[in-house]
């Protein structure tokens, strides 16, 4: 067990440093200027050739690619103001992935990307989490039950259900819920933002009241995408399951029907999902994108996605990497949990 | 079911690909002094062409599938060829400014597509019109509303006069727009017909892209097994953690030159998403490496090569087929939820998801680019299910 953690440790590292090296390639090789960017604003007047000159060489925009990875990888800080081995100032010579330190939005100087990440995550995980409790609550149940009832007609029903839910679009389905709770249509729930205007000034309850009827529409929307895949997942799973000998042994041995499904089988059919769990959150990280930006909720998907439309490199470098971070640890987790309950693969 | 499905998937390709015969403003076919014209040919670069002359042999697919045709494989080598001679015999592309054709259009003989309309020829007269068999779309001569004192939300546009130009349905005809218009007065159905063109060519063109690199690397990675396979395997669950939405918004958000976003998008799902193809042929093949046919077929000399691309592949393609069909239909939603947020295909190029980006107040806008793109989807997954049914049939709906 402990040769395995290793094994996956090691791996951890090259695959990290993998995957922010492509999205820094595809950052810097898509078209685009950050520097005539940054400075687009209506009132402002267009900057001269000495400002662009600033902004580029303040975030070693004139640099080559090797220096601007070394410098986004860390932890020395390469640019004017780094570190003094590398002809800087020294007045901050620290900075980049390993040291923890992000830097400032590109737009916005004075923000510390780390600060907002932090902010943004706070908005964002919450409604990922309840999203993946509700997918997963309905699916498991759901999936069992359809392999238990194979071929009957409400299965045939529900199957065609789900099939048809796991092919529409996710953008879609959330604006029929708008059109559907919403104000221009039953005016059950809001469905802009997560608060309502001057929330600020209710009472605990009603404001954690108002909280809940804000998010009960985004994290529908979110559940709804992967619930459907689930559920056919837990049913492919399942109905392997109960085809194997030892479900046959368990029946004759006289074991209750309840305890030959819930125990024997279901224990064994859910255990690939440890791993589906893990391999569902670029896709609720995608899935975030669309919500957030549908209901308008200011959470890391909208953030990572104005930051690219800005082309804010620093920004979408580090939301990249935090959402591979997480998923490679997700994936590590998942794999762990896998061993602890698969002795096959504990001792293989 | 497996050949609805393989027809429905043959039908919509066939539509979309022969899209500039079924909607257009310029008129197929007109008769000049000097003699016929086809304006709407004359707009036409070769591979539209290819594309055209491709189209029948789409729609007619299932039926050379069902009778095995040899004669079937060189239909489209005869497709290119023909659109290649077309395109010298044709005179130079003409462009033309849309709806100009029709506004310069007398009282001569012509003949139009079906829908009259092109997906970038504007009618601000008749901005957010809703479907023209409502009660609800009927104007009068001055572009208002009859029925009410306002047009359902949105922007409401001071009234002009509603030009009908040559060729067009009648002001209150019922088919005159029959998914209504945008928010420039762009006939809906035409919009979605190039719309389900773009997003059916990057499923189409994506899968390729990962069946062919899904393929040499998992049948690299299962038959040579070793470091070759522990190198590709890493690579695998490296591309799996891809967020592979932030790719390809990066990449889609500004255009590339002169290449069509339809290319670079299609070429990053391709490029991220031929895991799943790898992951099952390199499986199949660690199983058909030690098959006793394989070992038959190295007793009797064959080389390497031979064994893996006669004996060996033949017997895993039904598993790749029905990962790149599922793999289609997923490109088409990421592609649609892309420009749903306003990144991929730029104006006036039309995209469903860019459709319900535009007119996500309107149920019209919302509904029909998004049912044509659901159809679409569900009809590569649909076919993708029928066919693993056939392989595999454990997992399928009859009790076995």
């Amino acid at each position: 067990m402990a040769a395995y953690l290793r094994r996956r440790l090691a791996w951890l590292v090259p695959s990290f440093l993998g995957i922010t090296l492509v999205v820094f390639l595809a950052v810097h090789l898509a078209p685009g200027d950050p520097a005539l960017r940054e400075s687009f604003d209506p009132g402002a007047v267009a900057p001269d050739a000495a400002q662009l000159e600033l902004f580029r060489s303040e975030h070693l925009l004139d640099r080559p690619l090797l220096v601007q990875y070394l410098h986004f990888l860390g932890p020395f800080d390469l640019s004017p103001r780094g570190h003094r081995w590398f002809g800087g100032s020294g007045e901050h010579a620290y900075g980049g992935l390993l040291a923890l330190d992000l830097g400032a939005e590109f737009r916005r100087p004075h923000v510390r990307i780390v600060d907002e990440l932090g902010r943004r995550l706070c908005v964002t995980a919450p409604l990922a989490l309840a999203a993946a409790l509700l997918a997963w609550g309905i699916a498991i149940p759901l999936g069992a039950w359809a392999a238990l009832r194979r071929g009957s007609k409400r299965e045939r029903a529900l199957a065609l259900g789900l099939f048809t839910l796991h092919s529409l679009p996710g953008f879609w389905l959330a604006l029929w819920l708008v059109l559907a709770f919403g104000a221009a249509g039953l005016g059950w729930l809001p469905v802009l933002g997560l608060h309502s205007a001057g929330a600020s000034e209710l009472g605990w309850f009603d404001w954690t009241i108002d909280l809940v009827r804000h998010s009960i529409l985004p994290v529908l929307a979110l559940a709804l995408g992967s619930l459907a895949y689930l559920a056919r997942q837990v049913r492919a799973s399942m109905l392997e399951t109960l085809s194997q000998e030892y479900v046959l042994t368990a029946r004759s041995k006289g074991l209750p029907e309840r305890v030959v499904i819930l125990r024997h089988a279901l224990r064994n059919a859910l255990l690939p999902s440890i791993t589906l769990a893990a391999l569902i959150l670029p896709a609720l990280v995608g899935g975030s994108v669309i919500v957030e930006t549908i209901f308008g909720i200011p959470g890391m998907g909208r953030y990572a996605y104005e930051a690219m439309l800005e082309r804010d490199y620093a920004v979408i470098q580090a939301v990249t990497a935090l959402s591979a971070l997480v998923t490679l640890l997700a994936l590590l987790v998942a794999d762990l949990l896998y061993a602890v309950a698969d002795p096959r693969i504990r001792h293989g | 079911m497996l050949w609805a499905a393989l027809a429905l998937v043959c039908l919509l390709h066939a539509l979309a690909a022969a899209a500039p015969l079924l909607a257009n403003d310029a008129p197929l076919w007109i008769r000049t002094r000097a003699g016929a014209r086809f304006p709407a040919f004359e707009a036409l670069g070769w591979s539209e062409r290819f594309l055209l002359l491709c189209s029948p042999w789409v729609l007619a697919a299932p039926l050379w599938l069902a009778t095995r045709s040899r004669l079937a494989l060189a239909c489209p080598l005869i497709a290119l060829l023909l659109a290649l001679c077309w395109q010298a015999a044709a005179g130079p592309r003409v462009f033309v400014p849309a709806g100009e054709w029709k506004r310069q259009l007398g009282a001569q003989p012509a003949l139009f597509a079906p829908v009259p309309f092109g997906y970038r020829e504007t009618n601000p007269s008749e901005a957010w019109r809703p479907p023209t068999w409502l009660a609800s779309a009927e104007i009068d001569e001055s572009g208002r509303y009859v029925g009410r004192a306002q047009a359902s939300g949105g922007l409401e546009l001071p009234p002009a006069p509603v030009e009908v130009r040559a060729g067009e349905p009648a002001r209150n005809a019922a088919l005159r727009h029959p998914l209504g218009t945008d928010a420039q007065g762009r006939d809906l159905l035409a919009r979605v017909l190039y719309g389900a063109r773009n997003s059916l060519a990057i499923g189409l063109a994506s899968a390729l892209l990962a069946l062919v690199i899904g393929t040499l690397l998992g049948a690299l990675a299962g038959w040579r097994g070793g470091r070759t396979d522990l190198v590709i395997s890493r690579a695998i669950e490296l591309v799996l953690c891809f967020p592979v939405l932030f790719l390809v918004l990066l990449v889609a958000s500004v255009g590339w030159g002169s290449v069509s976003a339809v290319w670079t998008i299609s070429a990053v799902l391709g490029l991220t998403g031929w895991t799943g193809v790898a992951r099952l042929l390199r499986a199949e093949f660690l199983r058909l490496r030690e098959a006793e046919f394989v070992l038959a077929a190295r007793g009797l000399g064959f080389t390497e090569t031979r064994i893996v691309l006669c004996h060996a592949l033949p017997n895993a393609l039904a598993p790749l087929i029905v990962a790149t069909s599922f793999f289609a239909g997923t490109a088409m939603l990421v592609e649609s939820a892309i420009s749903y947020l306003g990144a991929g295909l730029v104006e006036p190029e039309s995209s469903l998801g860019g459709l319900v980006k535009g007119g996500s107040e309107h149920v019209w806008m919302v509904l029909f680019p998004g049912a044509v793109l659901a159809l679409a989807v569900i009809s590569w997954n649909l076919l993708g299910e029928e066919l693993r049914d056939l392989n595999d049939p454990r997992l399928s709906g009859e009790q076995a």
